[in-house]
């Protein structure tokens, strides 16, 4: 029987798919879903190569993605001061994700971002997820608790309240 | 001047450039689609069949499968439903057809008839139409047409798509963009500049989704249609049903006219008949029917779409059949939709850039 199941699987299922979903079922944002659903994201996202200092999004662009690192290194900076000097307020790493409020909302960025490493990195448009959700509304719940969730936390250490 | 001006209304200037260029860009587009029209039939019917498609191989792909064993799968579940659905649609049309042929001296006998009677009617106020043959006249126009389809049958058929490339070369495409379509997209996602990949790719999904939504909305929405006529038909006992049924059901494509266009053989056949109480049934019939794809069946399957109105519709509609006949007039619909999509993407942004530009130009002055 062990031998049946293993034919089966190297004969009908997709190892690459199955990595994916596995990687992408522990992305914060994608937290509670169950394999099917990310696996519906999935199939529905683009993932793309950026090299090395290769700017991703700019600040004040107008957000419409949420982007997820497959692999390599991200630079998230804002510029600041009276000299509008770049800062770097986050360095993202594989696993993390950025841009999530333009799932919510079409607004401009408030941010950079920036390769600091050649990355892989996956995106998940507002439009196709907005389709999806509307057919799903699971797992429109599920992203935007995590996404309020995320939010409530960063307002906490921004406030230093417990 | 304040500082930074000329290099701000440059950049406005850069931006209309851009969507200039673009505009250019669709124009192409458009020439190049009216130049291969003759042969772009098969891979619209290609593209119309993968988009149907797609969903089902997503979701067992979603599932873990691997994609070419789905296609495999779904390609031999289509073939198995092709062939028995022409292995038992087509006796029975063939039956009613030649059943047709048959009728069709008694049916013009009785049409005759009827010319002639309301002939009878309108004389007394109609003095003039005495002098005039109004039957004759109205049956040789009716069989001068009727013998000209034959022989135009081919070259309509001929025109739209040949045999070969309907039977071979769409299920070849078919396959081929369901299995090859997520790379090729990964090719052309490479190609865009990273700074542009998010608004460009965000206008190509938004364009997937309400092609998307379309042609399901409308396979969904022709499917149920042509199956109320069908039983309709049969209930009222009309001759024909499942010819006229599916009769409708292509008419139906074509949208707001599509409808009345498809009612029309039935009911002239029982006019022919001189039924009055079954024309009275048939009208009621396709009435309801209409009034049920307007209050549910395209509220629900066509919600999502884009809402166009009526006298763009039928502007395109006319536009499409000028320039690519039949396929025009299928597809005008759904081409306004995706142009519109994208006007109104491309014009948020235009208008977001510009009241950036704006906003910073005033911060500049009062700095």
């Amino acid at each position: 029987m062990p031998d049946i199941k293993r034919l089966f699987t190297k004969l009908f299922m997709d190892q690459d798919i199955k990595q994916k979903i596995e990687f992408f079922s522990q992305v914060t944002i994608l937290n509670g879903l169950g394999n099917f659903d990310i696996g519906k994201l999935v199939t529905d996202m683009n993932c793309r190569a950026y090299d090395a200092q290769e700017v991703i999004y700019g600040e004040q662009e107008l957000g419409k993605a949420l982007f997820i690192i497959m692999s390599g290194e991200v630079a998230i900076t804002r510029k600041s001061g009276l000299l509008k000097e770049e800062k770097v307020i986050a360095r993202l790493k594989s696993g993390d994700f950025f841009g999530e409020m333009a799932l919510l909302e079409a607004i401009p960025r408030a941010a950079t971002a920036k390769a600091l490493t050649s990355c892989k990195i996956c995106i998940i448009y507002k439009a196709s997820f907005d389709s999806m959700i509307a057919k799903d509304p699971k797992i429109g719940i599920v992203v935007f608790k995590n996404i309020a969730v995320i939010l409530a936390s960063r307002l906490l250490g921004k406030s230093g309240g417990g | 001047m304040p500082p930074g001006y000329s290099g701000r209304a440059a950049e406005g200037k850069q931006i209309r450039n851009k969507y200039i260029v673009l505009l250019a860009i669709v124009l192409v587009l458009f020439w190049f689609t009216y130049e291969i029209r003759r042969v772009i039939a098969p891979f619209i019917i290609s593209v119309i069949l993968a988009y149907l498609l797609h969903p089902v191989i997503n979701y067992y792909h979603a599932r873990g499968y691997k994609k070419g064993v789905v296609v495999l799968f779904l390609s031999l579940i289509c073939l198995f439903i092709a062939v028995e659905t022409v292995t038992f649609l087509l006796p029975t049309l063939m039956h009613e057809m030649r059943q047709l042929q048959v009728r069709l001296p008694e049916m013009a006998t009785q049409a005759r008839n009827l010319l002639a009677k309301v002939q009878d009617h309108l004389v007394p106020y109609y003095p003039s139409l005495k002098s005039k043959d109004l039957p004759d006249f109205a049956m040789s126009k009716i069989n001068s047409f009727a013998a000209s389809i034959p022989s135009h049958l081919p070259m309509i058929i001929g025109n739209l798509f040949n045999f070969l490339s309907l039977y071979i070369l769409v299920p070849f495409v078919t396959i081929a963009l369901l299995l090859d379509a997520d790379r090729f997209s990964t090719w052309l996602f490479s190609l865009v500049p990273s700074r542009h990949t998010e608004t460009i790719l965000s206008i190509i999904s938004e364009i997937n989704q309400v092609l998307r939504d379309f042609l399901h909305g409308q396979a969904m929405r022709l499917f149920w249609l042509t199956m109320i006529t069908i039983f309709g038909l049969l209930y009222l006992r009309v001759d024909f049903a499942l010819v006229f049924g599916l009769l409708a059901g292509v008419f139906n494509i074509i949208p707001v006219l599509g409808a009345w266009l498809g009612a029309l053989p039935p009911i002239l056949m029982i006019i022919m008949q001189g039924d009055i109480s079954l024309v009275l049934k048939l009208i009621i019939l396709f009435i309801g029917i209409q009034v049920l794809d307007n209050t549910f069946i395209s509220t629900y399957y066509l919600s999502t779409s884009v809402n166009l109105h009526f006298v763009l519709v039928l502007f395109v509609i006319m536009v499409g059949a000028e320039y690519y006949g039949l396929l025009g007039i299928i597809l005008a619909v759904p081409v306004a939709s995706m142009i519109k999509v994208v006007v109104g993407i491309l014009y948020h942004d235009y208008q977001y850039k510009q009241k950036l530009i704006l906003q910073q130009q005033q911060q500049q002055i009062s700095s």
